[in-house]
């Protein structure tokens, strides 16, 4: 766990850093933010056994794993490596090859490297206005920064522009993911070889290996840094672990860096920890008086608000503008088919949603007769994930779009590691939390 | 020790049962979905594929529509057209139909296709005269006809008396027999195309419109196997509750069989990866890549330009290129051409009239110039002029090739 929560944290701290030398005028090196994650990491282990403890693993319940448990492991692993050779091989050999890599993620960090600064990318007009020659443009300008500055990481370090260097950054990711996923999996109480499986569902996801194969997209990082910021917040929502609670803000908190819609999955993040907090009747009294407000604002035709420095916040029944995200005109658009193509007949997810519905079933009847405070909750994060998605793809314009899948799975990638680690916590009861804790 | 005996004898049971639920599953599945292809179930799932004159695409030739048919001249006595996208799969369309006058002996016709997992390559069927005269192609005896067709069109070269006249072009599925359908199964389960730019959108597993598209094969087979085991359980055991680990066992390896094919799709594409790339420096692979020729032309043209970045304005001089690609070329010249700042978002013509002195234009012609004469831009050498419809700009020719030319403002 420490190794993919480190890494994508290590990662995110550094394009933090490298904001900061930008803001600083100093020019952007690979040294300068190795020192000080380097000095940062020193710091934490030398004070660890004051702020970093985590629970011991069962370990009667590991001694009587059985010999086919055992040996069921290690084929798994062995078969998680091929799959993991096979996805590094394709990024090391593979020139950049997405659209949206080329010409978008990776031409901000090529300028911002022969810059050593991060020269602004803006709209048309000003490039076209534009004296010093160092604004640039691209058509999706107002995209965050983040990736960019992930792959401008990677080529500070080869100190040149090589592609398999910086798309290896991506490999990298869905190791952390596959390595953050099993940690968690492993403190929530399952045993080795079921965390392993359920790992396993994760990465043979066709889609998201083809995201890892083919380095230069976004959406494998959002997945990522979504997808364990709500591992965290399940975690917390269980446990009350203050630790996962931080992991969870800390991620959450850069979701909107990494893509405009991270924006939203973090609301979402942040009305799930908001239902775990309040008492009940305060949170069922909270989201009564929001739908009221909704279905009142939308009776009587909408509400526009200004937002001093923002800009325009408007609600209608036929617009939604938000601003720094967009406006997203409201029409139906029937997607049912394109959702049934990609997640039950197509190979994007193997079987994955074909288990939604069982798992859902199985969680209500938990919740019913168990005693699993967590799983109204966390089921209620998933049901907001489906509903969202939901609302994107049949009352927005990316419902247009939705029958050439050009961003339906892409979404969906967002969420599934979420869901998945939802789904273990359906099949595998929490750990007991009284369990000592152990100083890292 | 008596209860412990009963325990592995019931859990020995428990795993003949399963084992021959999942042989029977797998049994009723198959024979599920063959009754279903060899019964009415390929016409329903391949219907008749229809078009009219109106929905040709003339790649070759000058076409008018008359009444209900298209009526094509040929250009340089040749005529290319192809039939709007309808990806099918192959295999069950075993008869082409046409209605098209004009067709002669002495012309050379061909069917051409290309199929999804391998679209570079496109295949050729020459039609035979009594075809022709008959207007009828019989596809299944032709090897290449399989897979999953992502284009078809049809080429005509020779002399032509009169202009083509189409009013109709079908396919029509035929029926398939129990070895034809089991061939098709395998070949659907078995094809793998390579990374091309939707692999980031949709991974298909098996083409689009396959006949047994696995996911749904595997779920079917999990679903029958369950209820067959479902069915064992409560005649031999029904005083025993239900346990989990059969039912999860039948979906992981239900999982596992469709992990086990996109494995095997992986290391296929890894396969090509590695004969096309593997070993190559960043200046090999891009030469190599898809648009190597373009990245060639583009290494000329950095040679042109002074080492610090400039401003340069991209240009795709091909209207019937913009329209079909989008802005493809014009955001891989950018890609190649960083750290330059290139504005590769030309929308209007009057934003060249903002270029200044000293910024650069290029200007690609995919075509090569072989439409030049319907370009958007043209550029008077003698005058040093690029020229457009509203506006013009004094500009220095640097380099020019078929593929492009760089030229340097000089003045507005």
């Amino acid at each position: 766990m420490a190794l993919g929560y480190g890494y994508l944290l290590g990662l995110l701290a550094t394009t933090i850093l490298l904001r900061l030398m930008d803001w600083l005028m100093i020019p952007m090196t690979f040294s300068l933010p190795v020192i000080v994650l380097g000095m940062t990491t020193g710091l934490i282990l030398w004070r660890r056994q004051h702020f970093l403890r985590w629970p011991c693993l069962n370990q009667t319940t590991e001694k009587s794993q059985s010999f086919w448990a055992r040996v069921l492991w290690v084929l798994l692993l062995i078969w998680l490596a091929v799959r993991l050779l096979n996805l590094v091989l394709e990024v090391i050999w593979l020139p950049l090859y997405p659209w949206d890599a080329w010409s978008t993620w990776m031409v901000r960090p090529q300028a911002w490297l022969e810059w050593k600064r991060l020269v602004p990318f803006s709209d048309a007009q000003a490039w076209l206005a534009d004296t010093t020659g160092m604004t640039y443009h691209i058509e999706a300008w107002r995209y965050p920064l983040t990736v960019s500055l992930i792959a401008l990481w990677s080529a500070l370090a080869a100190g040149q522009w090589h592609e398999a260097t910086v798309n290896l950054a991506w490999w990298g990711c869905g190791l952390a993911l596959a390595f953050g996923f099993y940690g968690q999996a492993r403190l929530w109480g399952a045993t080795a070889l079921t965390a392993l499986i359920f790992t396993w569902l994760l990465l043979s996801l066709p889609l998201l290996d083809a995201h890892i194969a083919l380095a230069g997209y976004a959406d494998l990082w959002l997945a990522t840094v979504f997808g364990l910021a709500a591992i965290s917040l399940m975690h917390w929502i269980r446990f009350r672990d203050y630790q996962q609670g931080i992991l969870a803000l800390s991620l959450g908190l850069f979701c909107p860096t990494i893509k405009l819609e991270g924006t939203v999955w973090a609301l979402l993040l942040l009305i799930a920890a908001l239902a775990a907090w309040l008492p009940k009747r305060h949170f069922i009294g909270l989201t009564g008086i929001a739908v009221i407000a909704i279905i009142a604002l939308f009776s009587a035709g909408g509400w526009s608000a200004s937002i001093p420095g923002l800009g325009d916040l408007q609600i209608t029944t036929s617009l939604i503008k938000i601003p720094g995200l967009g406006e997203f005109p409201l029409v139906y658009w029937n997607s049912w088919q394109a959702i049934v193509d990609s997640g039950f007949v197509l190979d994007n997810w193997h079987l994955l949603f074909y288990l939604v519905p069982i798992v859902f079933l199985l969680a209500l009847w938990q919740i019913r007769h168990a005693e699993r405070p967590d799983l109204p909750t966390t089921t209620l994060l998933v049901t907001l994930l489906l509903l969202a998605f939901f609302i994107l793809f049949f009352f927005t314009a990316a419902g247009q779009w939705a029958k050439d899948f050009t961003s339906l799975n892409r979404i969906m990638l967002h969420f599934v590691p979420a869901i998945l680690f939802w789904m273990l916590t359906v099949f595998v009861p929490p750990r007991q939390s009284d369990q000592s804790s152990l100083a890292v | 020790m008596h209860s412990i005996t009963r325990v592995s004898h019931h859990r020995s049971a428990e795993i003949v049962a399963l084992l021959w639920s999942i042989v029977g599953g797998v049994l009723l599945t198959i024979l599920g979905f063959l009754l279903y292809y060899l019964g009415s179930g390929l016409m329903t799932t391949c219907p008749p594929l229809i078009w009219s004159g109106q929905q040709l695409m003339v790649v070759v030739g000058q076409s008018h529509l008359a009444a209900d048919s298209l009526e094509i001249q040929p250009v340089n006595n040749t005529v290319f057209f192809r039939l709007s996208p309808k990806g099918f799969t192959a295999r069950p369309y075993g008869r082409l139909v046409w209605r098209i006058d004009g067709l002669d002996a002495r012309q050379d016709a061909r069917l051409i296709w290309q199929i999804q997992s391998d679209s570079s390559n496109a295949r050729q069927l020459p039609i035979r005269f009594d075809d022709l005269q008959r207007g009828v192609i019989d596809l299944r005896d032709q090897p290449d006809w399989q897979g999953y067709i992502v284009s078809l069109g049809l080429l005509v070269r020779g002399s032509f008396p009169q202009p083509l006249r189409v009013e109709h072009i079908e396919l029509q599925p035929e029926a398939l027999g129990v070895g034809a359908l089991l061939d098709q199964a395998w070949q659907e389960w078995t094809t793998s195309e390579y990374w091309s730019q939707r692999s980031a959108h949709f991974i298909s597993g098996a083409p689009y419109r396959a006949l047994f598209h696995p996911v749904v094969m595997i779920a079917v087979w999990i679903g029958l196997s369950v209820i067959l085991y479902g069915g064992f359980q409560r005649l031999a055991w029904p005083q025993h509750s239900w346990r989990l680990w059969p039912f999860a066992t039948l979906f992981l390896i239900g999982w596992w069989m469709l992990d086990l094919r996109w494995q095997m799709d992986l290391a296929q594409r890894t396969m090509a990866t590695y004969q096309r790339f593997a070993g190559k420096n960043n200046l090999e692979k891009q030469q190599a890549a898809d648009d190597g020729e373009l990245f060639n032309f583009l290494q000329k043209i950095r040679s042109y330009l002074p080492a610090q970045p400039v401003r340069i304005f991209i240009i795709n001089n091909d209207e019937a290129n913009r329209k079909l690609l989008r802005n493809y070329m014009t955001a891989r010249a950018r890609y190649h051409l960083q750290p330059h700042n290139s504005f590769a978002a030309v929308s209007d013509w009057s934003q060249l009239s903002q270029a200044r002195p000293g910024d650069y234009i290029l200007v690609l012609q995919p075509d090569k110039g072989t439409h030049r004469e319907q370009a958007d831009l043209q550029y008077i050498h003698q005058q040093h002029l690029l020229k457009w419809e509203s506006g013009e700009l004094l500009v220095e020719s640097i380099y020019g090739e078929a593929l492009g030319q760089l030229l340097r403002v000089k003045s507005s």
